[in-house]
């Protein structure tokens, strides 16, 4: 149900209960009033007739009054306390016993009539004989104008009801427009943002605290998106530009060679040439591959008991013609019973990166190596080398894609610059890290951690 | 004409080298920004070639530099960035020209021959002096249709001269505008290849075309090709 139906539908309830409670309290306390009010006139009716009759020497009764003033006014019976009707103005009385105050009859005719009974003592009342001093005096009036006045309340009350709903609904419909205008306003907002809009923010200014709040909360979720979007944007930007260098040298190079006859010493040359640039292109692709498989949620490793020694081992053979061509001697430190819950293939990506990269700033004649070490719930995997090292300026920045260092930029050594992206990938899939560090005996040293 | 490429990787700087050497020009290579501006605030180079992404300096800031500068040589920016974002932030910053890398070599010389041509006020390639043709593309001079048999270095120091008729070139200028840094120069040099070019000018019935200023160096002739040669 809509916000806009709920406040509506709450709203009614709540007027009708409220209305219909005070109505049938009000009813019920009218009738009373009215009823006590008529009581109250039929009782000082009462007194004024009661001072009004007196006893004749004859012990007839006699109303010292103006006669025209009962006669006009409300019907009264005098009796006596048995119940013997002295007098009586010309009214259908209805039967009557020995009541006392204010009672309700219905007459014969079906007319409903308050009575009002009290016992008085008439003046001259030793005149009366019988040895009784206290005559009973009756004074009726109809109920009919009451009733009237009930009827008309209760009408009066259905308009109220009905106001009040029609007034209530409006106003609440008022009400949730004026409360759900800003939240109207904020979602056609964000349906304007889009991939390529990702710099919108929906305004906050003249926001109650509370849209402000969940505003301000949606604007900073599009700050993270468009962070990372325009991450996402330079990397593809970066990768694109990564391929297209070897793409030229490729093109251009075949393209000179091929605007006259060369010699075959130099289309050898110029194959050479094309071949080490469409390496670099393919070593790229690998690693663009690798990185997104490595981005790829960490659900989607296929996690199985790796035995570390073994890899390693695999690895051992896998560099050894490279190893042997670079002068490098290869170290291993392993704990041979060491098994981590990992994904093999990823993990092997990881420690060729490592070793890969180890290798290629190890002079002839140095040494890398491969160290692992139990550290309560975590393996430490470091793989470390002879080589320059790692200037600490450029340390922050290591494991960014495409991050080059300068030595590498001013040699031209080959490498893509994903290496270390991949290996920091891969170790945050396994919910690991890497961080550098110096290797005790000069050179880099980094440091790959796992859960065991 | 001379023209500097920036460019720094290896490979494609090497390939583009010896291209566009083949094509007649001299070309003096920088590997990085900061050479690149040394190098053009140097020498008066016809045209320079330059890559975007560079270290130590990038292209954009070189080109920035070198029109803050003054420096009028027209620029052939390369870029491995193709977004159309990256080819007005190279225009604004006073690119004449923006190719977009990987590009056919084909493509690169000609956008080359036109930044030159502007500069020497060329519409076309063909230059026509009367009696004498030079094809700048085809690298090719004619006299009277007839096409004269010169060397590479021959036609570039013809072009050279051709161009900017009745300018007095010294040695050194010409020397500048015909080899590359690295190579060692001795403007006796010059003297060798005019007298060449004179003597096969000559035997084409074109004598007289380059003279001599004497302690000043050469001037090409454009009166001595009667009236119709002068532009």
């Amino acid at each position: 149900m809509s916000l806009t139906a709920r406040l509506l539908l709450l709203v009614l309830g709540l007027v009708a209960l409220v209305l219909l409670g005070l109505g049938l309290y009000l009813g019920g306390a009218v009738a009373q009033w009215s009823l006590q009010a008529q009581d109250e006139e039929l009782e000082r009716r009462a007194d004024a007739i009661a001072a009004a009759v007196k006893v004749e020497r004859s012990g007839e009764l006699e109303l010292e009054d103006e006669a025209g003033e009962h006669e006009g006014g409300l019907p009264f019976r005098v009796e006596t306390l048995e119940g013997v009707v002295l007098f009586q103005t010309g009214f259908d009385w209805p039967a009557l016993g020995a009541e006392r105050g204010a009672v309700t009859r219905q007459t014969r005719s079906g007319a409903e009539l308050r009575i009002f009974s009290r016992p008085f003592v008439p003046e001259h009342a030793e005149r009366l004989g019988d040895g009784q001093r206290e005559l009973l005096l009756r004074v009726a009036a109809p109920t009919a104008a009451l009733s009237a006045l009930a009827t008309r309340f209760r009408v009066g009350l259905a308009v109220a009801l009905a106001a009040g709903l029609l007034l209530g609904g409006l106003g609440a419909l008022v009400i949730a427009r004026t409360f759900l205008a800003p939240v109207h306003r904020l979602s056609a907002e964000a349906a304007t943002i889009e991939e390529r809009s990702l710099s919108r923010r929906l305004t906050t200014v003249r926001l109650a605290p509370e849209l402000g709040r969940l505003a301000g909360a949606f604007n900073a979720v599009l700050d993270r998106l468009e962070a990372a979007f325009g991450r996402q944007q330079q990397f593809v930007a970066r990768a694109s530009h990564s391929l297209r260098t070897p793409l030229a040298s490729i093109l251009a190079q075949a393209e000179v060679s091929l605007r006259r006859e060369r010699s075959p010493e130099e289309y050898r040359e110029a194959l050479a040439t094309i071949a080490q640039a469409a390496r670099e292109a393919a070593a790229l692709s690998t690693g663009l591959l690798a990185l997104s498989r490595a981005d790829a949620s960490a659900a989607a490793l296929q996690k199985e008991p790796v035995r570390l020694g073994e890899l390693v081992e695999e690895l051992r053979r896998l560099f050894g013609a490279r190893l042997e061509a670079a002068g490098v001697a290869l170290e291993l430190d392993l704990d041979p019973s060491l098994v981590l819950a990992a994904d093999r293939a990823r993990l092997r990506e990881l420690l060729e990166a490592l070793l890969d990269n180890a290798i290629t700033w190890t002079p002839r004649g140095g040494r890398v190596g491969v160290r692992s070490r139990v550290a309560g719930p975590e393996v430490e995997l470091d793989v470390w080398d002879t080589g320059p090292g790692i200037p600490a300026e450029e340390r922050p920045h290591l494991f960014e894609r495409f991050f080059r260092g300068a030595a590498a930029a001013q040699h031209h050594a080959p490498g893509s610059g994903l290496g270390l992206a991949i290996v920091e990938a891969i170790a945050q899939a396994h919910g690991g890290s890497v961080a550098v560090a110096d290797n005790p005996g000069g050179g880099a040293q980094l440091r790959v951690r796992l859960p065991a | 004409m001379r023209v500097l490429l920036a460019e720094d990787t290896p490979a494609l700087a090497a390939s583009l080298v010896q291209g566009l050497t083949e094509e007649g020009l001299t070309v003096d290579l920088s590997r990085d920004g900061e050479d690149a501006l040394h190098q053009a605030t140097e020498i008066p180079y016809d045209a320079i070639i330059l890559d975007r992404m560079m270290p130590k300096l990038d292209g954009l800031t070189v080109l920035r530099r070198l029109r803050a500068q003054g420096r009028r040589t027209p620029v052939l920016l390369l870029t491995a960035l193709g977004e159309v974002g990256d080819r007005v932030a190279g225009l604004d910053a006073g690119a004449d020209d923006y190719l977009v890398k990987p590009f056919a070599f084909a493509e690169l010389l000609a956008r080359v021959r036109a930044l030159l041509r502007r500069e020497y006020g060329q519409t076309t390639n063909v230059v026509d002096l009367g009696p004498l043709q030079l094809d700048l593309g085809a690298r090719v001079a004619r006299v009277d249709g007839r096409p004269l048999e010169l060397t590479a270095r021959e036609f570039a120091l013809l072009e050279v001269l051709a161009l900017r008729p009745d300018t007095t070139w010294s040695r050194t200028a010409l020397v500048e505008r015909l080899y590359a840094e690295e190579i060692e120069r001795d403007s006796n040099v010059i003297d060798v290849f005019v007298a060449r070019l004179r003597k096969k000018l000559e035997a084409a019935g074109l004598p007289e075309l380059i003279r001599t200023q004497r302690g000043a160096g050469y001037r090409f002739d454009a009166g001595s090709l009667g009236p119709g040669a002068s532009r």
